[in-house]
């Protein structure tokens, strides 16, 4: 970002007020306009201070921006940035930059930032969040918590500061160009192998399954199967559990039935012996 | 503390967290590691729900976030697990077996009461046309102050004063045979959240990190903070290493300006 210009303090303060109001995304949440009722509540600030005195031009923008609108609650901050500029330029001239403009690219950008937001933040940061806060809980050390909300809630907020500020700054060609350049592909790349990583090491702590079953081979003598499965490799039982629910899950089998079908197979298994 | 203080705590905390949530859109406190802490910060036993809190949260790990519809509300299906082990000395296991299907049971609040925003849509765009800019901020605020955590709370509030005392199904005598069960199944339910997850962001191309990252803790022992910082480092040199790649092979002519440099 080599061409960083000062912003005003009026600048600055609107970018705060957007930064806090965008927060309330969740709040009136519809399932027909998704977040658009906060996206027009957050940018008021804005529609005051670019249209300013000019009545007509405020409640075209107020009446666009409460249209559908849905990405990443993170993410979200790139295209308020963005449009916040947009709407500066339309102020100056608003023939040459018709509202439908500012639509189309907050429209074009919901998708690609709904999916690069939730791949790192559901599949990675959470993940990672998660295993240090749940390694800590378990232990019955409320730090656990405090840690997963500084890391998740932290990496959040940051993000969505920073991209708020960069989308105001930059200008809609540098972001298109960072979609097109293949950065966005790396990035959601390095986030799985960090989910994979932590995904792989939760299994080994949190997951449980072992078999006391005994088979007596006559002459004295018995086979241990947990010895068995261990010979093979640690933790054998625990890929193999997984694995199996990967494959339900790739059935279209639904969580809620997985989730009955191990109640039963574990109240089953109990009863005869095998766990 | 009577069952009627104990809902009515519960309510009061549900509505906090519910604004909480509402007022920075992060999932970081709509978790049940943080019910499961608070619940039992409330209750008296914060190490109950600190452990409870920690095996719901594999759970919920992959089943709160497939495409986007949840299939059972994190919130309700920890509160009560929570509450009922503290407050009836249910069984640990039983409660936490139960825990998502209870979620899923409530989550038709969230269902039943989504069309009241779809109704006050008009009222919205009303405002929005006049350029009506305070009372359009009044709705906004009133809707995410009563409108969308009452229902929620009131739910709440129901089912932990009429409805957990009464499940002695989860306290009384259990047989031995479906209490193993029931314990064995909780070690194995966790699975369930990590398998949902796995199957989201396998590529054949990056599945062995899964491998890598069992083998760290499973063969080293290595603590989960350790596994985090080498999976971060793994990570950035990825990406480094991708990105170098892309870049080279796809804009040969600064990389020639570059070496003309040298």
């Amino acid at each position: 970002m080599a061409t960083k210009k000062e912003l005003t303090p009026i600048e600055k303060k609107n970018l705060r007020e957007i930064f806090w109001r965008s927060g309330h995304m969740w709040a009136d949440f519809t399932m027909v306009k998704m977040e658009g009722n906060t996206y027009a509540y957050s940018m008021l600030p804005v529609i005051n201070e670019v249209y300013a005195g000019n009545e007509e031009l405020q409640k075209e923008a107020f009446v666009r921006n409460t249209e559908f609108f849905n990405t990443h609650a993170a993410a979200a901050g790139l295209v308020f940035g963005i449009s916040y500029a947009l709407e500066r330029e339309r102020s100056k001239d608003p023939d040459a930059l018709p509202g439908e403009f500012i639509t189309n690219i907050k429209t074009s950008l919901m998708g690609p930032l709904a999916a690069i937001g939730d791949s790192i933040f559901f599949n990675c940061i959470r993940v990672i969040a998660a295993g240090v806060g749940i390694s800590l809980a378990e232990q019955g050390n409320p730090l656990g918590v405090f840690m997963f909300i500084l890391i998740y809630g932290g990496c959040f907020l940051t993000t969505k500061w920073l991209l708020l500020n960069l989308g105001y700054t930059v200008g809609t060609d540098a972001i298109a160009k960072v979609f097109k350049s293949g950065v966005i592909g790396s990035l959601s790349d390095a986030a799985c192998i960090m989910g994979l990583i932590m995904v792989g090491s939760l299994v080994s702590s949190m997951v449980d399954i072992s078999t006391p079953l005994v088979i007596p081979m006559g002459a004295g003598t018995e086979m241990v199967v947990q010895d068995i499965f261990d010979g093979i490799m640690p933790g054998m039982l625990k890929l193999v559990l997984v694995f199996v629910i990967i494959a339900l899950v790739r059935k279209k089998v639904k969580p809620i039935a997985i989730i009955f079908g191990i109640l039963a197979f574990s109240i089953l298994g109990a009863a005869v012996g095998i766990f | 503390m009577s069952m009627f203080q104990t809902a009515m705590t519960l309510a009061i905390a549900n509505y906090f967290w519910c604004l909480l949530d509402n007022f920075f859109a992060w999932d970081a406190t709509w978790r049940p590691l943080f019910f499961g802490w608070l619940t039992g910060l409330l209750l008296g036993d914060m190490h109950t729900g600190l452990i409870m809190g920690a095996k719901l949260e594999a759970l919920y790990m992959g089943i709160s976030s497939i495409g986007g519809v949840q299939a059972s509300d994190a919130c309700f299906g920890t509160v009560f697990p929570v509450t009922w082990v503290i407050t009836q000395g249910a069984n640990m296991d039983a409660a936490l077996a139960l825990a998502v299907p209870i979620g899923t049971l409530l989550d038709y609040v969230n269902r039943l009461t989504s069309p009241i925003g779809v109704a006050l849509l008009g009222v919205y765009e009303k405002q929005a046309a006049e350029n009506n800019q305070k009372k359009y901020t009044f709705i906004h605020w009133i809707y995410m102050l009563v409108v969308a955590p009452l229902p929620r709370t009131i739910v709440l509030f129901l089912v932990i004063y009429l409805g957990v005392g009464k499940l002695d199904v989860l306290t009384g005598s259990m047989p031995e045979w479906l209490l193993n069960g029931l314990g064995v199944s909780s070690g194995m339910l966790t699975a369930v959240g990590f398998g949902i997850l796995t199957s989201m962001i396998w590529s054949p191309k990056l599945g062995v990190f899964f491998f890598v990252g069992f083998a760290m803790a499973e063969f080293m022992g290595l603590p989960t903070i350790a596994i985090a910082i080498f999976a971060l480092a793994i990570a950035i040199f990825y990406f480094i290493m991708d990105h170098k790649i892309i870049t080279s092979a796809g804009t040969k002519v600064e990389a020639k300006d570059e070496e003309d440099l040298f």
